[in-house]
């Protein structure tokens, strides 16, 4: 499959620490790329590096088959960005300003790929009213706005910055339902980082984790959720497990708790071939996370 | 440019008809109290772009403008978008300023003022003395917009303004031994009644506001190309 965004090693320093080490990533077109990690990992600090809105001390970043960075020219941002629709965690419109100019700023943004048409449908699906202001909307509802600009223009990649963050279970379901129908055209992709990880069980075909800057795991979503599994363990089961050739070294991982031991197990079915007895839980993407992070 | 500047505009359209309306009753108000409709239409050009860039840079601490370096709009083409529409404000502004001084000429007689101030107001409604003063308030402080927006564009607004006054400082400093020199070196201060006389007739001040805002526009735009250039270093 064609990359719609690939980046490779981009390392960025602040003073000396580096907020981004060695991180690559990619979203493969007709596949949806989900970016997990706890609040300051580095998930937005690379979507900022991934739309060129800093300079990197080291990597590189190819949108579409070009490469990409804030030095590119005038002309190759805009026809790349063009093909970009971005949702961040807050809505960025000016609050004083009715939310049908945000279809005006956008269209003068995208002349010739928005359609005005799509975006008041979409206004009117999500119960958004066009003289209303940007302010009062609630932040679920901002979400939807954005949503609303950054579909209406066509673009081929998606990026979602913690966009069902403000959103209820219903609106979040309507929301996955929405990317979905996206997705139908398999020429298009998406990047969607996330806190809430039931969203990217749902919808997710990659699950990359950033920690501390650095990339932890990248892994298709069908090996955490069902090749990985959680064995609950008594202590002495947890000195079976631990001294098996199931675990290359240093590579267990596990969650003492008083009466039981949590181990993650990356190939559930060897796993419970290779002790009958002991627990074997599917993993979710949360506690594949936790044990990935904590272990 | 173009998308740069419509999406400057349709930021600040709601706002531009607020403060039109505000402008209009200011206006008045002040015409009326300082006598004066040539000082009104001074003022009231000089507030202008201040408004403008104080307000735009506002909107930009939000995260409009990480937003806005996401869409197809370059940088360079942000900063004149942001040169364009404080010059924009300030022309739509001075001319409702103008608008406002001739209405003020006309109905002054009507009102209840005393003699003078109504006589004062009806005199002062000659359509080049107004755009002359409009010109006059609006040059002093693009002028000083040119130096204050690369640093906005580039810092934001809360890490530009420990900076600027740093920078009125020291050009201040630089510019009074430099402007001596300049002055001790003319022969008295004759040029300067030359000049005024020069601007005694319609044709000779025509002639000198085009000579200023000549002046200004081309320190505006060279202000605009740098803004373009520390703006696209941004980090956002």
């Amino acid at each position: 499959m064609t990359d719609l965004v690939s980046a490779r090693g981009l390392v960025k320093r602040y003073d000396g620490t580096a907020v981004l080490d060695n991180v690559s990533i990619s979203v493969p077109a007709g596949c949806v790329t989900g970016f997990v990690g706890a609040n300051g990992a580095g998930k937005t600090t690379t979507i900022r590096a991934l739309m060129g809105l800093m300079r990197l001390d080291a990597g590189d970043v190819i949108l579409f088959g070009e490469p990409f960075g804030p030095d590119a020219s005038d002309a190759c941002a805009r026809r790349l960005k063009e093909r970009i629709g971005i949702v961040f965690d807050t809505c960025p419109f000016v609050g004083d300003l009715p939310v049908k100019t945000a279809g005006t700023i956008m269209r003068a943004s995208f002349p010739t790929s928005w359609k005005q048409g799509r975006f008041e449908d979409y206004l009117q699906r999500f119960g958004l009213e066009p003289k209303k202001r940007i302010k009062d909307l609630s932040r679920g509802m901002g979400m939807k706005l954005q949503l609303a600009c950054a579909l209406a223009h066509d673009p081929d990649l998606l990026i979602l910055d913690e966009a069902t963050a403000g959103l209820d279970p219903l609106a979040r379901d309507e929301i996955l339902d929405l990317l979905r129908d996206y997705l139908a055209d398999e020429r298009r992709g998406i990047l969607i980082s996330s806190h809430i990880t039931t969203d990217l069980e749902k919808i997710a075909d990659r699950v990359v984790c950033i920690d501390e800057g650095s990339i932890v795991f990248d892994l298709e979503k069908d090996q955490i959720t069902d090749m990985a599994g959680i064995a609950h363990c008594r202590t002495a089961e947890f000195e079976r497990v631990r001294e098996s050739d199931l675990f290359a070294p240093g590579q267990l991982k596990a969650i003492r708790y008083p009466m039981s031991v949590d181990v993650l197990v990356p190939d559930r079915f060897a796993f419970a071939q290779r002790f009958p007895h002991i627990a074997c839980d599917r993993a979710t993407i949360d506690e594949y996370l936790q044990l990935v992070l904590k272990g | 440019m173009k998308a740069a500047f419509l999406c400057e505009f349709a930021t600040i359209r709601n706002i531009l008809l607020q403060w039109i309306v505000l402008y209009l009753i200011v206006g008045v108000v002040v015409g009326i109290a300082m006598q004066s409709s040539v000082a009104m239409v001074a003022c009231v050009t000089a507030m202008t772009p201040f408004l403008t860039v104080f307000t735009l840079a506002g909107y930009d601490a939000t995260g409009w403008e990480r937003f806005r370096a996401c869409l197809p709009i370059s940088r360079g083409a942000v900063a004149f978008g942001r040169y364009a529409m404080v010059l924009l404000v300030t022309v739509i502004m001075a001319v409702l300023a103008i608008a406002v001084a001739l209405v003020l000429a006309q109905v002054a007689p009507a009102l209840p003022l005393e003699a003078g101030a109504a006589e004062s107001l009806r005199a002062e409604s000659d359509p080049l003395m107004l755009a002359s003063a409009a010109l006059a308030g609006a040059s002093i402080i693009l002028v000083i917009t040119a130096v204050i927006l690369p640093f906005i564009l580039r810092f934001g607004m809360t890490k530009a303004m420990r900076i600027i006054p740093i920078v009125m400082v020291l050009l201040f400093v630089m510019a009074v031994p430099v402007l001596g020199d300049i002055f001790s070196n003319m022969q008295g201060l004759t040029w300067v009644n030359d000049l005024l006389a020069l601007l005694d007739d319609e044709e000779g001040l025509a002639a000198g506001m085009a000579a200023v805002a000549a002046v200004v526009l081309a320190l505006y735009a060279a202000s605009c190309a740098v803004a373009a250039r520390l703006y696209r270093g941004k980090e956002l």
